[in-house]
């Protein structure tokens, strides 16, 4: 991920770049998953790149966000505020 | 050869400068044109190129501060050949890290995505400066407040730049959290450290402008600086509070973060008393940069202290209101202190009256930089709501109703960079002559 700066556009736990969506489970997104990722990694968007990557890049990749993934939820709504302005897991 | 050591390098951070304001535009430029510049360089070359090159504008620039401050006051002279030296160390690898972003060849970790190689010449640098500097500062018995703030940030910066580069050992490296939560407590140290510097040269030059001499000594500014450095240390938590990290580190962040109520209050408090010095100080542009830094700094630890609250901080963290935040800091206190300094220092008002567009340019760079920051945040508040919303919006749609903010943010951006532009141009046509 570092050798193509995708954190300029992605953010993982919300710490990244803005141009691009969060991508911490995005492995596990019901509507998204590996062949949504494979499909975005083989042809780019209107502002990604296509990157031209050889097959054990597209593992390499797939591989970390599935260990992002497994770590933790990053979406906001999967947290709850409590009486002292804290945030904590629903 | 006869080298001035903050000359040298605050007109070296002032090119930077430009070149960072420069490559922001560009950068911005792809946020309303997506094929712009997609294949040459694309997003991810241009976000660290201006990213990068602001953040060295501010270290240069830091710098400069010091070894002008440091000279002034002890009266005696850095080692010319060392600041040289130093100086010719950060522009290799300035060189080599444009390069790097250039030729797509990337590594390392957020803000810092060049090849590890161009750590040494940074690092030998940063020893050069302290080897040079610290001896001068040894050489006076009381220190004012600034010799402790420039000490401690020239001090700290080694620190964190090490710890910067922990990702190397595979230990930290291996472990996606605990790697995440190293480099965002680095990012907020080092922001301490050059802020310990900046904070200190701004100290620096009210006591200059100061009859009495009675800033640099005084409790006060002890207790901001002792508050500084709590905060430098411990004000990180706020980064990574969805991190699933221990408990505790969320309850520190914060708590420190509350304790910068005691600045926010402080400044609320001497603001009349800083409109009435305002009215009676000379109308210089060291001064007037230095006014227009209070004025930002109310303005971001105000929303900064909003923001490290974890209720507020839900909404707001991975949103546009945190580049409002980075924005607002670098720029709006950050680069007015480095301006007030280079007008100091590098511009010879005495050689003819000061031209019209200067105020032009003043005052463009605060309007500009003011409609920036407000429309960053009014673009974060949307993207937070969309974060917590219920209804399943697309991020690509969401990103598309931002449009109206991203037109705003990219006309101001020009005013900004117009602004920047002026401002250099002026400093550096009219150069103090010695």
């Amino acid at each position: 991920m570092a050798k193509y700066n995708c954190q300029s556009c992605h953010q993982l736990y919300g710490l990244g770049g803005y141009l691009g969506p969060d991508l911490t489970n995005i492995y596990s997104h019901p509507e998204k998953g590996e062949t949504l990722i494979r499909a975005m990694l083989k042809s780019g968007t209107r502002q990604m790149p296509e990157f031209n990557l050889k097959e054990d890049e597209i593992l390499a990749i797939l591989e970390f966000l599935k260990s992002a993934d497994a770590c933790g939820k990053a979406d906001p709504r999967e947290f709850k505020v409590n009486t002292l302005g804290l945030t904590e897991k629903k | 050869m006869k080298i001035e050591n903050g000359k040298l390098f605050l007109i070296t951070a002032l090119i930077l400068l430009v070149c960072a304001a420069s490559f922001g535009l560009l950068s911005a430029t792809t946020y309303l044109f997506p094929y712009f510049l997609k294949e040459e360089l694309g997003f991810s070359s241009l976000r660290p190129l201006h990213v990068s090159l602001a953040i060295f504008w501010i270290i240069l620039g830091a710098t400069g501060c010091v070894y002008y401050g440091i000279e002034e006051y002890t009266e005696k002279k850095c080692n010319p050949t060392i600041s040289f030296l130093q100086w010719v160390l950060w522009i290799i690898a300035i060189l080599g890290i444009m390069n790097n972003y250039f030729t797509k060849d990337f590594e390392g970790r957020e803000y810092w995505e060049f090849r590890t190689e161009w750590v040494f010449p940074i690092l030998i640098a940063w020893l050069l400066f302290m080897y040079n500097t610290i001896p001068l500062l040894k050489s006076i018995k009381k220190w004012p407040v600034y010799f402790w703030m420039w000490f401690t940030g020239i001090l700290f910066f080694l620190f964190t730049f090490l710890e910067n580069y922990l990702w190397t050992i595979p230990y930290f490296r291996e472990n996606i959290i605990i790697d995440m939560t190293i480099q965002w407590k680095v990012n907020g140290s080092l922001v301490g450290s050059w802020n310990q510097i900046l904070y200190g040269t701004a100290f620096f030059l009210m006591d200059k402008n100061d009859d009495k001499k009675t800033i640099g000594g005084s409790k006060l500014a002890f207790s901001m600086y002792f508050l500084g450095l709590f905060n430098l240390m411990f004000n990180w938590g706020h980064h990574i509070y969805t991190l699933p990290t221990e408990n505790y580190i969320r309850y520190i962040g914060y708590f420190v973060s509350m304790t910068e109520w005691v600045f926010f209050i402080k400044i609320v408090w001497n603001w009349r008393k800083e409109i009435k010095s305002i009215k009676n100080l000379n109308r210089s542009y060291s001064y007037k940069f230095i006014a227009a830094t209070n004025v930002w700094v109310f303005l971001n630890m105000g929303q900064a202290i909003l923001m490290s609250i974890p209720a507020v901080n839900l909404y707001t963290h991975g949103t546009h209101v945190t580049v409002a935040h980075a924005m607002g800091t670098t720029i709006g206190i950050n680069s007015m202190i480095l301006l007030s300094t280079c007008f100091t220092y590098l511009y010879n008002s005495k050689q003819s009256t000061i031209p019209n567009n200067m105020h032009l340019a003043f005052w463009l760079l605060q309007v500009s930089l003011f409609i920036f920051w407000i429309t960053l945040n009014w673009a974060g508040i949307t993207k937070g709501i969309w974060q917590l919303s219920i209804e399943p919006i697309q991020f690509s749609e969401m990103m598309n109703g931002l449009r109206p903010q991203f037109q705003i943010i990219y006309l101001s951006g020009i005013g900004l960079f117009i602004a920047i532009l002026l401002l250099a141009y002026s400093i550096l046509r009219k150069k103090k002559i010695r």
